[in-house]
């Protein structure tokens, strides 16, 4: 949608190009001087777009080269909105088997999204790349389904990702060069799972012929998942009340990875021998 | 010998196996486990390190001198990061 008006005057305003948005829930309505900017976060979105704008909290940026800008504008308003209902995003990527989620925390370029695709190439459902949504009420963890941002290097090392390689290149920002949707690439998708396991990535300074796992305490854990959870930098105090008892439930361990379908398989016999609730 | 107090605005958290104190000044977190969590559930202003060492060898028969140095070690540690005025 797009708008153009003539001014008392006689000139006419610029036009500006809007899109509206729902995600988990929280309506956003973005407006931008630039059609690309929309185009280019409708890439990452458009699974989000909506027709009405009721309730929507507006976010307005007309310069032509703020695309990334709006696109980080709106990530934040809806991590904002979720925290005020008690959900918390936390960074990391999110995977689910037999019924149980399983949390890839870890800095950027950790390899959390490749570990990710890795996984649901060997079955596993894929909940998010980006956020895991984390109800501490329910202790389930939903899907956040913003397409995949995959970076260069990325579609060589994972099965049934090559043909992604070939695609044209895109800036997305953070090196990310392709914005892929699950079900380009055979996926599948999940629902709310309950917590059911908590990987932090270690980044990479070494190749690893194999990779490592070494077990954790939920003290270490809860602290790692609060490194990459915005709400923690509000009231990190009450962040931690929340996600503790989910967290104190949950196996958790530090993960040095190595080749990816590798560690991908050592991940599955580890998270299968971790026992129900 | 020291008589340790805490720091105000250290917050705990309980998680598993583990306890979380929470510095609201410097905005640090540190992870302790039980035996350091216990001795910190001990430092009220009052007791001094020997009075929390004789605690620790009534409730778990260790050594006197081993409970001693024990407890003088999480409480260095504890001051060290700032936690201890």
């Amino acid at each position: 949608m797009s708008s153009a008006s003539p001014r008392a005057d006689g000139a006419v305003e610029r036009p500006t190009h809007e899109a509206v948005y729902d995600v988990l829930g929280v309506r956003v309505r973005l407006v931008s001087g630039a059609r690309t900017s929309i185009d280019l976060i409708d890439e990452s979105f458009g699974v989000f777009r909506m027709a009405d704008n009721e309730g929507a909290e507006q976010i307005i940026e007309l310069r032509a080269d703020a695309a990334l800008d709006l696109m980080d504008q709106l990530v934040h308003t809806v991590i904002s909105s979720l925290h005020r209902r008690g959900l918390y995003a936390i960074h990391a990527a999110s995977v689910a088997h037999r019924g149980r989620a399983l949390v890839l925390a870890g800095p950027s370029g950790a390899g959390k999204t490749t570990l990710a695709l890795a996984l649901a190439a060997l079955g596993f459902e894929l909940l998010s790349d980006e956020l895991a949504v984390l109800d501490p009420a329910s202790g389930l963890v939903h899907p956040y389904r913003r397409r995949l941002h995959v970076r260069p290097g990325t579609p060589e090392l994972v099965r049934g990702l090559e043909r992604i390689g070939l695609r044209e290149r895109r800036d997305l920002g953070g090196d990310i060069a392709w914005a892929v949707a699950q079900e380009e690439v055979g996926l599948p998708a999940g629902g709310p799972r309950p917590l059911g396991g908590i990987i932090i990535l270690l980044p990479r300074t070494e190749a690893l012929p194999e990779p490592r796992l070494t077990a954790i305490g939920s003290g270490r854990a809860a602290l790692e998942l609060l490194r990459g959870t915005p709400a923690a930098s509000v009231d990190f105090s009450g962040a931690l009340r929340a996600i503790g008892p989910c967290v104190s439930a949950t196996r958790c361990a530090l993960l040095e990875a190595s080749e990816p379908m590798a560690t991908a398989a050592a991940l599955v016999t580890w998270f299968e021998a971790t026992p129900d609730d | 010998m020291t008589t340790p107090t805490r720091r105000e605005g250290i917050t705990v958290q309980r998680i598993g196996d583990e306890t979380v104190l929470h510095d609201g000044g410097s905005k640090l977190a540190h992870v302790v486990n039980q035996s350091a969590a216990w001795i910190w559930d001990r430092i009220d202003g009052t007791s001094s390190t020997d009075d929390i060492a004789d605690q620790l060898v009534r409730e778990f028969d260790v050594p006197t001198e081993i409970a001693r140095r024990d407890v003088v070690a999480v409480t260095d540690e504890f001051r060290r990061l700032g936690l201890l005025d």
